[in-house]
């Protein structure tokens, strides 16, 4: 365990690596104009926030998941939050609803809502006599995310007039011209369900034992496993929301954090919210840098990085 | 048994449904020669510029089918349907088409699958005002309307002819909030905006996607909104910073008048041309 401050140092150093060259992308040597100062400070610094918090909530959702789940295939989108989300925001663009809720649009909402229901849903699904079976959940999201990926088809073929905005959506985007505002919406979801999943990395650590043995060591295991869900489902949901479905970050970053600072939650659940954060940034950064002017998507750029980076992890020798 | 009487299914369902192909011979946009029925009364048009080119000659009475994307004109709403990027074959063929009109660079795919089955399509592909007024001669000479045709290109050409060259303001077309979509100056809309006196900020770079800190950073006179998410536009970073806003040159436009090449291209190039104008108030 002696390699945790020297993995923590490295980290604090990509996030820095990260922060300098997003902000200062193309800027040049010469004075700041007043037009370049405003790109700076009122686009670019908010849009690498949004990229860092969309980032670590993905990779916290996914911690908690994995850790919960005891299966290493576990991701934020596993019971249904993505599906319920994209119904949700599909539904609310292609009806066209106009309304707003505490300044939110109603496709943020609408998928906000959509995702932590779906999670609910699936919950009361798998709750059979007060205690909820782990396969049964897994199921349940599966069933749900099914049908609301069935919903979504049937939704864009009687609304050809959305598609780009819904195909933008579902291939996650970081590029929008408001990034202050999608920060707002992430944030707090962040801060809410990360500091439940710190509190609770003890519990985390001992359900990885098994329901019963941690119940032996005074574990309430069902109340334990609802609080966790609801954290993980709502930093899933706030990431999808603002910027759509972002794959991979949830699913491999954990795993990568795991193998650098082992399995006690109490670590790794917050070193792996900052790497996936740090993650998703630089993702973003080569996303531009690639394509400058018309940014590829983002979700293509964190699959094609990321899966031969974890194929690597994998085969390499444990030291 | 069951066997054969699935064979048979298949063969019957390969069977070309066209009809026999006989008529005068017309070029087409693509350079092809189309054999067109004498005066086609069953039209299906496959774009929403081609079924309003239709109806812009006076052919509007021949149109049998539409795409739901085909609203306007009004008239065109209450035509059959026949399906919208993907076409729904078994009721396209149960119009027993005589002619097959498209936007051939939007569909041709589709198209070259209905030549296949033996319709007569003929495809308008126009990227300019001359290319529009063409279009309407073409499709007028070919349902029967020559002389229509040939006066709403006269019309046309008059009401372009009438804006004068002028070097006015940079600008900045936005068509789509999420994602940013704007176009470049290659375009039938690009080409018109240009002619409205404007100097498009993505001049000599072809682009639809774009990302805000590029808008930002080419810091444009005027911008023209044309679409409905204009109550986000303030919460876009550096708004208020813009030269368009702060000299408050941000104008909303209808989209229907910047996207289809049809006559109606007109009313945006005269509206985009009144606005370039305006002087800073």
């Amino acid at each position: 365990m002696r390699r945790i401050p020297r993995t923590i140092a490295l980290l604090g150093l990509l996030l820095a690596a990260a922060a300098i060259v997003t902000v200062s992308l193309g800027v040049g040597s010469e004075p700041f104009s007043r037009v370049t100062r405003t790109i700076v400070l009122e686009y670019r610094l908010p849009r690498s926030l949004l990229a860092f918090l969309v980032g670590a909530s993905l990779a916290a959702s996914g911690v908690c998941f994995q850790g919960l789940f005891r299966n290493a295939l576990a991701d934020p989108f596993l019971i249904g939050v993505s599906g319920g989300a994209a119904l949700g925001a599909v539904s609310s663009i292609v009806l066209g609803v106009e309304m707003t809720l505490l300044g939110l649009g109603s496709a943020t909402v609408a998928a906000f809502a959509g995702g932590v229901g779906a999670a609910f849903l699936a919950y009361q699904i798998a709750r059979v006599r007060g205690r909820v079976r782990m396969e049964g959940l897994l199921l349940a999201g599966s069933a749900i995310g099914a049908f609301a990926g069935a919903l979504v088809s049937v939704l864009l073929l009687y609304s050809t007039r959305n598609w780009n905005e819904v195909i933008s959506w579902l291939m996650g985007n970081l590029g929008h011209p408001d990034p202050w505002y999608r920060v707002k919406v992430v944030a707090p979801c962040l801060l809410a369900s990360a500091s439940v999943m710190v509190v609770y990395a003890r519990e985390l650590n001992l359900l990885l034992l098994g329901e019963e043995s941690a119940a032996q060591l005074g574990v309430e295991a069902e109340r334990v496993k609802r609080v966790l869900l609801a954290a993980g489902s709502v930093a899933a949901a706030g990431a999808v929301a603002t910027c759509g479905m972002i794959g991979f970050v949830g699913l491999i970053v954990p795993h990568v954090v795991r193998r650098l600072v082992g399995p006690d939650h109490r670590t790794l659940l917050p070193v792996t919210v900052v790497a996936g954060g740090a993650a998703l940034a630089l993702a973003d950064v080569v996303s531009r840098s690639l394509s400058p002017g018309s940014p590829l998507p983002i979700g293509a750029v964190t699959a094609i990085g990321g899966a031969p980076f974890f194929v690597y992890l994998l085969r390499r020798k444990p030291s | 048994m069951r066997r054969l009487a699935l064979l048979l299914l298949i063969v019957g369902c390969d069977r070309p449904t066209g009809p026999p192909q006989a008529g005068t011979p017309a070029v087409d946009s693509r350079g092809k020669t189309v054999l067109i029925p004498p005066r086609p009364g069953r039209i299906v048009s496959l774009a929403p510029s081609t079924t309003e080119l239709l109806f812009d000659v006076g052919a509007g009475d021949q149109v049998a089918g539409v795409t739901t994307f085909c609203e306007f004109p009004p008239e065109a709403r209450s035509k059959p349907k026949i399906g919208d990027l993907v076409l729904d074959l078994e009721k396209l063929s149960a119009l027993r088409p005589d002619l097959v009109v498209t936007a051939w660079s939007l569909t041709q795919k589709t198209s070259a699958d209905l030549e296949a089955k033996g319709y007569a399509v003929f495809g308008v592909d126009p990227q300019s005002f001359e290319e529009i007024a063409a279009a309407l001669v073409a499709l007028g000479d070919i349902t029967g309307h020559a002389p229509e045709g040939r006066r709403a290109a006269e019309a046309l050409m008059s009401r372009v002819r009438a804006i004068g060259p002028y070097e006015g303001p940079t600008f900045y077309f936005e068509h789509s909030a999420d994602p940013l979509g704007t176009t470049g100056p290659e375009t039938y809309t690009g080409r018109a905006l240009r002619l409205a006196g404007g100097r498009n900020i993505f001049e000599g770079a072809w682009r639809n996607a774009v990302d805000w800190e590029s808008v930002m950073a080419r810091d444009p006179e005027v911008i023209l909104i044309a679409h409905d998410g204009r109550g986000a536009l303030e919460r876009r970073a550096g708004w208020e910073k813009l030269r368009a806003v702060r000299k408050g040159r941000v104008y909303f436009v209808p989209k229907e008048h910047y996207i289809y090449p049809t006559p109606r291209l007109v009313e945006g190039l005269e509206e985009a041309s009144r606005l370039f104008h305006e002087k800073n108030p």
